[in-house]
């Protein structure tokens, strides 16, 4: 089996399975060519976002053998061990651990090596032929082909014509020579690779400072257990949070199945908490709320927890503050509240200067907001009761009976009629010219009581301009 | 209607004087009034806060289904029937349970002054009780608004069937929601009255309409004269 993609119109081998590899075939072949050779071959086209997740997953499984795992493009992964290797008794037991961890998500062909700089891993990895490959200096290096500086194809050719093979040869004359040659890009790539210069790899998830975690040698698949691991991890990372006066905004935990499935659960307070307990219990009530629970399946092996934003704390003194401890414990409440419902479900209105009724107020999610007197302050209006309490969103069309212009007699909504005991208005309501009309045009409101005493708000919107019909709508309802 | 005008009660019974004290209250929605059920749970709710000096909140917890219905909260209206948005939270749940679960979170927090719950379903007796547990201790009142579905047994102390009213004329000429209220259950004995009370935004409490004195529907808390 084969992978292709098209490039210059021409379809080329980019992938290769170790069958097709066995049979001859090479990366880079055209598909025509291949065929020729192997007229039964399987050809799947190529598709790099999907192997992109996938390497984005591998990456998160390779957070088993360290926190600091880079993606290396193309297709491979950069793991700064340093360390870590101790933890699983040196860098074989790593390397084998890693490779168990890999097979589990159905990678069997990895290659693996180590080495003291990232350039030098890489080389190896990709062209030495033993695997896993440690490397203590840079004697296998020198070995491999001048291919494995990945330098440009042009360059690669001109070392070859010049009878330089291996790295080694080029190792072994002056650099300056390669600078004049070549780019000063080449002599940093052939330190690098060397092990002379070394490079950081920039890990993809930042070790947050603020992080605890928990490798269990014997997988966990309570819930009990699982939330007790929690709470300790909790409390580790509150009391880091404690003694640099800070609070956490967003909390992360992490679950790494034995099977390699990675879940990740977030909450987000409303503000900085560093109390474990109120970490928990909002951690619990996420836990329950979860639409696909947390399935343990055959356990969890190790269980993370970070803060990962974190934000300056005030400590204050509640007790002695009564409308500050309200505050908080409103606060508490809106956190649990979110996160049980998400953010959006947890509202508070706001006024917004508009005369247009469904624009007067603005639905801010309650986590963001904080209680302030925003409606106290507007100035007082001339009638507030002549708006609704409530309205719909979008106005529902409604059939009007009218005796003559202007005295309705009923109106039929939700496939009931209403006979009109009282009609207020009209209240006129113009467009915003300077703002994407509504469609309504210019709105003539109506507070109209029906037989019940039930109170209705109906507007007519501007008739349409062959002037056929009015067109009615009914916008609210008073309590 | 017709039997409203024999029911002039003189006893004047308010919340302070019901013992045990009233802390789960129902509001039945009479068939197509819903919104008159909304008001009057709002308004019982309006009337708790302006008695907590501190200037509590209101947390109001609508299911799904119960705001297709209604519609959604308004500020600007809300203002104008004497509840600040400033001091509403609210929650809209997407299931009958999840809203339970939301009251029952606000039912434990003392900073809340009062709870409305708007579902379309009955509260049942375990979800009710658990609701009353909590308040009991945290001291939040709990509004439960039922804009549908049959009755259940449950742990409200007072229970009424609400359905709009015309609204009523003050001689300042602002005008005043009324609803007209039968008592479906009490604490004090007045289980079947009914009246109509009019709802003062302004000094927000109830007040008894002119027509129809109507004094002792237990368990709305203080009247004006």
């Amino acid at each position: 089996m084969v992978f292709v993609a098209k490039t210059k119109n021409i379809l080329h081998l980019v992938g290769v399975g170790p069958r097709a590899r066995s049979l001859g075939l090479q990366s880079g072949m055209t598909l025509a060519d291949a065929r020729a050779r192997i007229p039964g071959l399987r050809a799947v086209t190529a598709d790099p976002s999907a192997d992109a997740v996938f390497i984005e997953h591998l990456a998160d499984l390779a957070l088993a053998v360290t926190p600091s795992v880079a993606l290396d493009p193309p297709d491979g992964l950069a793991l700064d061990i340093t360390g870590c290797s101790h933890l699983f008794g040196g860098e074989t037991a790593l390397a084998a651990r890693l490779r168990d961890v890999l097979r589990t998500a159905g990678v069997s062909v990895a290659k693996l090596a180590v080495a003291s700089t990232p350039d030098m891993a890489r080389a190896l990895a990709r062209f030495s032929r033993t695997t896993p490959c440690f490397a203590d200096d840079n004697s296998l290096v020198r070995e491999l082909p001048v291919a494995a500086l990945e330098s440009t194809q042009e360059d690669t050719t001109a070392l070859k014509r010049a009878g330089l093979k291996t790295i080694a040869d080029v190792a072994n004359r002056p650099s300056l020579l390669f600078t004049a040659r070549f780019t000063p890009a080449f002599t940093t790539k052939l330190a690098r690779v060397l092990g002379e210069e070394d490079r950081r790899i920039s890990p993809l998830r930042k070790p947050a400072p603020y992080r605890a975690e928990q490798r269990i040698p014997e997988p966990v698949t309570s819930h009990d257990a699982i939330s007790g691991i929690l709470a300790e991890l909790s409390a580790t990372v509150s009391d880091r949070l404690t003694t640099h006066g800070l609070g956490g905004r967003l909390f992360e935990g992490t679950f790494l199945r034995a099977d390699g499935a990675v879940r990740r659960i977030r909450i987000e307070t409303s503000r900085p908490t560093r109390n474990p307990d109120v970490i928990m219990r909002l951690y619990r009530d996420r836990l329950d709320g979860l639409s696909d629970p947390l399935d343990p399946g055959f356990g969890f092996d190790m269980i993370c927890f970070e803060a990962v934003q974190v934000e300056p704390y005030t400590e204050s003194q509640a007790t002695l503050d009564a409308h500050h401890d309200r505050k908080e414990k409103i606060a508490q409440l809106v956190d649990r509240l979110t996160v049980m419902l998400g953010r959006e479900r947890v509202m508070r209105l706001r006024p917004v200067n508009s005369h247009i009724p469904e624009r007067a107020q603005s639905v801010a999610p309650a986590a963001l907001v904080a209680t302030s007197r925003e409606w106290a302050n507007l100035p007082p209006s001339s009638d507030s009761r002549l708006r609704p309490a409530l309205i719909y969103a979008r106005p529902h069309p409604i059939e009007v009976e009218a005796r003559s212009d202007d005295a309705l007699t009923g109106f039929r909504w939700r496939r009931v009629t209403h006979r009109v005991a009282q009609v207020t208005g009209p209240e006129r309501i113009a467009e915003e010219w300077w703002r994407t009309p509504l469609g309504y045009g210019t709105r003539d409101y109506y507070r109209v009581e029906n037989s019940d005493g039930r109170r209705f708000w109906i507007f007519r919107a501007e008739a349409p301009a062959d002037g056929e019909r009015d067109r009615w709508f009914l916008h609210g309802l008073f309590l | 209607m017709n039997n409203l005008d024999v029911q002039a009660f003189n006893v004047r019974l308010s919340l302070c004087t019901d013992k045990p004290p009233v802390i789960v209250r129902e509001v039945v929605a009479a068939p197509g009034h819903g919104i008159a059920a909304v008001g009057f749970g709002l308004a019982l709710a309006a009337q708790t806060l302006a008695s907590d000096p501190r200037g509590a909140l209101l947390l109001w917890v609508r299911e799904a289904a119960a705001t297709t219905e209604t519609g959604d909260a308004y500020g600007p209206g809300l203002a104008g029937f004497g509840l600040s948005p400033d001091c509403i939270l609210i929650v809209e749940t997407r299931t009958h349970l999840e809203a339970l679960r939301a009251a029952l979170e606000g039912a434990r927090c003392e900073a809340l002054g009062a709870v409305v719950v708007e579902t379309m379903a009955p509260i049942d007796l375990t979800a009710s009780r658990r609701l009353k547990l909590a308040a009991e201790k945290s001291g939040v009142a709990i509004v439960l608004v039922r804009l549908g579905g049959q009755s259940v047994p449950n742990a409200a102390q007072v229970r009424w069937r609400v359905q709009a009213a015309p609204e009523v004329a003050k001689p300042d000429g602002t005008r005043c929601a009324a609803f007209e209220l039968a008592v479906l259950k009490s604490t004090t004995g007045f289980d079947g009255r009914s009246g109509i009370v009019e709802w003062d935004h302004e000094r927000l409490c109830f007040a008894q309409t002119l027509s129809l004195p109507v004094d002792a529907l237990s368990g709305i808390g203080p009247m004006a004269a």
